[in-house]
């Protein structure tokens, strides 16, 4: 985590603040995206829905309900929450298949 | 009363007497009951009593089919056995795919009770109406693929949908399974109870037809159902249930080194995109199912080359994390033996790794063992599975499950992860609290599908933290009621929800198929059967000292990752344990206030 750089700059007087996303793609959503992790820097305080359009438009996922579960440091976030749900600036999302039984 | 869906008779045989009788189901149990796992525990309650052994000729075989078994529907595939278990001393329900299931349907009959005892090696088989038994001496001591080709030819219908018991259940292992085909009645040791019957194998191949109720509506409905569950089993198509493997570790969840700690560090090589893109060859699939999420996988070289097997989440969980083993071709050989042989995997695998653990510790020496058996060697892995399969050694000692090695090697008890004798399934308790009480109150012993699944819900329904533990045990009742309806219908719970078959039911496809609307009433029929179950499992003896879990779980914290620093401990789990039994209904001591004329009516006694 040390690594990971916090910034905050002064920009026109307004504080812009960078969200430093780790996502880490786990079984099946590695094979579809190409990779196994990458970083994203976005501008400002973000939702996860924000960060799951980045992720998109990058790789091509389709993030609807029922079709990617999405952790934010650990925890599951469920789709109806992805576009209230704001997250820290230094966050890691992870995206693994859905789970619908054992 | 049923205009479709049921046959309205059982096939009872006695093999003592070498009797076939024809029985008419009462309406009023498929009413209350509906089918498969529901009719087979009641009929296991009226013949089966607390007293009776296992592996004598008072313990009985009960299968049965439900109304969804061999339609023209996705994946109606199931039914349900029911016995008293060798391996857990008590009650045991199991469902297998295949389609042995169906062709019974064909022949006229929604189940089949095995009773007594053969005088010699025996196979049954069953052509439409017509029953014979017949001479199983020439294949008594084969592998089950190999039975099962002759008995296929013994029978003259190559088409013959067949079960069989193994070799390992032939020579006496508590953990042995009935296999259906390449599918199984895993768990349990149902494969012991049908070969201390003397039977070999049962065969089916039926041409009738199962009335429906409305045969225009249904077969609309099937096209969209059908349609539904390949969109939205993509996954399971491409990659299985294996691809839970990295998931769970990533979470924290996945049992390595007999769940010594919840993550796997070489989980790579044991994922399912590295079982697709090294081993995999083609999909199986079960009855009528569009998804087939069976990978038919085979070793293309090394120690294990040629080696061909199937290997499930479960199957690689046990054999994989639990034991350490990184060689996936290792996994595929283990799960290959399981099957020839005739074992259970996940008992299978799951004892291996407390062998392991107990081998590493200095308990079990290498003299004793016959082998060295550390973690990780998959070589010895797959020859200790050998061992247990051929009943051989100390193999022999492990084949008789943890029951029998709790008396035996008593120092070694800590090491035993399973609740009621039925050992793990390759879920960690400590990552989700939830799975714990599965486990825990499960009516067959430690399962994550009869104890409820709950992974998801603890997830990602946003409704709990998965270390929490207040409301897991509505939850868990929840789930557990869910299942219960789902193993009376049929079908397979990977496509269930293409059918409207979710802890809120919806649609009429029973209403299509039976004429009855059962939607309404179906979660109450899932409380049922658990209900029906606890009753059961009461007169064996079970009170709430039994759902506990192993000493592990509830002191020692896990070591690593997302989950690290996390322990079940007695007083979270009473709390859990408390509420589930309030929403259940029982007392605190686990005892359900009902009898069985509360559940099923006084028509029934």
């Amino acid at each position: 985590m040390e690594n990971r750089k916090k910034t905050c700059q002064i920009y026109l007087g307004k504080p812009l603040i960078k969200t430093t996303v780790t996502v880490r793609y786990v079984g099946m959503s590695s094979v579809y995206s190409g990779v196994r992790e990458e970083q994203l820097e976005l501008e400002g305080r973000v939702t996860v829905r924000d960060i799951l359009n980045v992720i998109s438009g990058k790789r091509g996922l389709i993030f609807s309900e029922g079709s990617w579960l999405v952790l934010v440091n650990g925890n599951g976030v469920p789709a109806s929450q992805w576009p209230e749900y704001r997250t820290n600036i230094d966050v890691e999302l992870s995206i693994l298949p859905m789970l619908s039984g054992g | 009363m049923y205009q479709g869906g049921y046959t309205g008779i059982l096939l009872r045989i006695d093999l003592t007497n070498s009797k076939v009788t024809r029985e008419q189901v009462p309406p009023v149990v498929y009413r209350k009951l509906l089918g498969g796992r529901g009719v087979a525990a009641y009929y296991y309650y009226r013949e089966i009593g607390a007293d009776v052994n296992p592996t004598s000729a008072d313990n009985k075989l009960f299968f049965f089919t439900g109304p969804l078994t061999g339609l023209k529907l996705p994946s109606t595939t199931k039914f349900q056995m029911a016995t008293k278990s060798p391996e857990t001393g008590r009650y045991l329900c199991s469902n297998s795919g295949g389609n042995l299931g169906p062709h019974l349907k064909f022949c006229g009959f929604d189940g089949l009770i095995l009773e007594g005892r053969a005088k010699r090696p025996t196979s049954i088989f069953i052509r439409d109406g017509q029953v014979e038994l017949v001479s199983a001496s020439e294949y008594w001591l084969d592998t089950n693929f190999v039975a099962g080709e002759k008995v296929r030819s013994q029978f003259g219908e190559k088409k013959a949908a067949v079960m069989t018991a193994g070799p390992a259940a032939v020579k006496g292992a508590n953990i042995s399974c009935i296999m259906v085909g390449d599918r199984s009645f895993g768990r349990g040791g149902g494969g012991l109870v049908m070969a201390s019957k003397n039977i070999k194998a049962v065969a089916a191949y039926g041409t009738g037809s199962i009335p429906v109720a409305q045969p225009e509506q249904l077969a609309d409905f099937a096209s969209l159902a059908i349609k539904s569950a390949r969109e939205s089993k993509k996954s399971h198509t491409r990659f299985g249930t294996a691809q839970y493997t990295d998931v769970m570790s990533e979470l924290g969840c996945y049992p390595s080194y007999n769940f010594q700690t919840g993550v796997f560090d070489e989980v790579e090589t044991i994922s399912a995109s590295h079982m697709v893109q090294h081993y995999k060859i083609k999909n199986a699939a079960c009855y009528r199912c569009p998804v087939a999420c069976a990978q038919l996988c085979e070793v293309p070289e090394g120690l294990f080359r040629g080696a061909k097997s199937d290997p499930e989440y479960e199957t690689i969980g046990a054999f994989g994390g639990q034991c350490g083993v990184s060689d996936f071709g290792a996994i595929i050989r283990a799960n290959q033996l399981c099957d020839e042989y005739g074992l259970d995997t996940m008992s299978c695998g799951t004892i291996i790794a407390y062998a392991m653990e107990c081998y590493e510790r200095g308990l079990f020496t290498e003299d004793l063992l016959g082998m060295k058996l550390p973690f990780g060697n998959g070589e010895a892995m797959v020859a200790m599975v050998r061992k247990m399969g051929e009943m051989e050694g100390f193999g022999a000692e492990l084949a008789k499950g943890f029951l029998y090695l709790q008396q035996k090697y008593p120092d070694t008890e800590y090491f035993m992860m399973h609740a009621k004798g039925m050992p793990f399934a390759a879920y960690e308790p400590r990552g989700f609290f939830g799975i714990g009480l599965s486990y825990g109150t499960s009516s067959r012993g430690a399962c994550h599908n009869v104890g409820g699944w709950t992974i998801r819900d603890e997830l990602l329904s946003g409704k709990y933290d998965r270390f929490a533990v207040e409301g897991k045990g509505i939850l868990v009742k929840n789930i557990q009621d869910t299942r219960g309806y789902i193993d009376c219908l049929g079908i397979c719970t990977v496509v269930r929800s293409s059918m409207g078959f979710t802890d809120v039911p919806t649609g009429n496809v029973l209403e299509m198929v039976t004429g009855v609307d059962f939607t309404p009433h179906l979660m109450e029929i899932g409380e049922r059967v658990y209900n029906l179950e606890r009753l059961i499992l009461e007169r064996e003896g079970i009170t709430r000292k039994n759902d506990y879990l192993p000493q592990r779980i509830m002191t020692e914290p896990l070591p690593e990752g997302p989950a690290q620093g996390r322990v079940l401990t007695r007083e979270l789990y009473d709390r859990m344990l408390d509420e589930y039994y309030r929403a259940r209904g029982w007392d605190m001591d686990g005892k359900p206030q009902k009898n069985l004329s509360d559940l099923l009516g006084e028509t029934i006694d």
